[in-house]
């Protein structure tokens, strides 16, 4: 059932298949972040009670869900590679984070800057905002494990299972809003089929959603490909890719 | 159009340094990840052409030195001078990055 899948595992396979992904990725987060953008800062209203520091949203909601999507996908890969010994996997992984890191820091950041003029203070060490402090940790902790070992296959292992543990802060983010009584506001666009939230202010941030969901993959797709060679360095087709990339 | 003028657009009603701080930090670090992106994926590959590089001189080298020895075996005092000199030549290390199969 899974067979065709499985040419896939092989490097040079996998490297090529990303490498048509990447200006797929690329063209498609550029026009919709341009698009999102433009309407994000220049047509949408004003928001009743926040006026014009609503306009943070379009970037600080996507890169705070997208901090959690991608953190599972690190944790995804790295599981794989501790069960079934993929080396790819581990690839996989030390790729994702880097690029996990970078949203999480933009949704400190961007929430940072939002929360001033809202609550009237730049941070709070309420639930919310700390869980997603330590998921930072967490990303950096990963990128630290993966760099720390000459050795890649043991470096994917001890960065994997801190991966893994680290699995148990990413319901405590999703649900601190509903379990502590946080300054941080409840969702209002995850909510399934109803979100609360007016529509004309609504289509822009889900075409930034998709433009930051697209970056990601570009982001991802590009470290994955790095990893690869770096990690394939003394294969044939590796070397005779990179030198004859290199005489054109 | 929600704004009229562009100093209306930059002020952002009061709250234009915290708007432009949230898109400027996110503008920054994503330029910032693709650089470091661009720029692994650059020393990765320079450091297998490097590489590449050093082996195919060594190679050559080695080459060259057989080739010396087989023109000069006439004497053999010749020979075991020539012996010495790749020995002196030829650190262990590149010895053996020269026996490895290359591509």
């Amino acid at each position: 059932m899974w067979k065709w899948l499985h040419p896939y595992a092989k490097p040079e396979v996998a490297y090529h298949f990303t490498g048509k992904l990447i200006p797929w990725f690329a063209a498609f987060s550029f026009i919709t972040l341009s698009i999102g953008i433009v309407w994000a800062l220049l047509f949408v209203p004003a928001d009743y009670q926040q006026g014009n520091s609503f306009r943070i949203f379009y970037l600080h909601v996507p890169a705070a869900i997208l901090s959690l999507s991608v953190y599972v996908a690190m944790a995804s890969a790295a599981l794989a590679g501790l069960v079934w010994q993929l080396k790819l996997s581990d690839a996989a992984a030390a790729a994702i984070a880097p690029v996990g890191a970078t949203f999480t820091a933009i949704a400190l950041i961007t929430g940072s800057a939002w929360g001033k003029p809202t609550w009237g203070t730049w941070w709070i060490w309420d639930a919310r905002m700390t869980s997603e402090l330590i998921l930072l940790f967490l990303y950096l902790g990963v990128i630290a494990l993966h760099n720390a070992f000459e050795d890649k296959a043991l470096a994917g292992k001890a960065a994997g299972i801190l991966s893994l543990v680290g699995v148990i802060n990413i319901p405590i983010i999703k649900y601190s809003v509903e379990w502590w009584n946080t300054l941080h506001q409840g969702s209002t666009v995850s909510k399934l089929g109803a979100p609360s939230m007016a529509s004309e202010m609504y289509w822009p941030f889900l075409i930034c959603f998709i433009g930051f969901i697209a970056i990601a993959g570009w982001l991802i797709c590009q470290r994955f490909r790095t990893e690869i060679i770096a990690r394939n360095s003394m294969r044939a087709w590796a070397i005779q890719l990179v030198t004859s990339s290199e005489s054109k | 159009m929600q704004f009229s003028s562009l100093a209306e657009f930059i002020a952002m009603d009061g709250h234009g340094f915290n708007v432009w701080l949230s898109y400027g930090a996110t503008a920054v670090l994503f330029i910032i990840l693709t650089w470091l992106t661009k720029s692994k994926d650059k020393n990765v590959k320079l450091h297998i052409i490097k590489r590449q590089k050093r082996e195919l001189k060594l190679k050559q080298a080695a080459e060259k030195q057989q080739v010396d020895l087989t023109t000069n075996s006439a004497s053999s005092a010749q020979v075991a001078t020539t012996h010495q000199e790749i020995e002196n030549n030829q650190s262990p290390t590149a010895v053996k990055e020269n026996n490895e199969p290359s591509s």
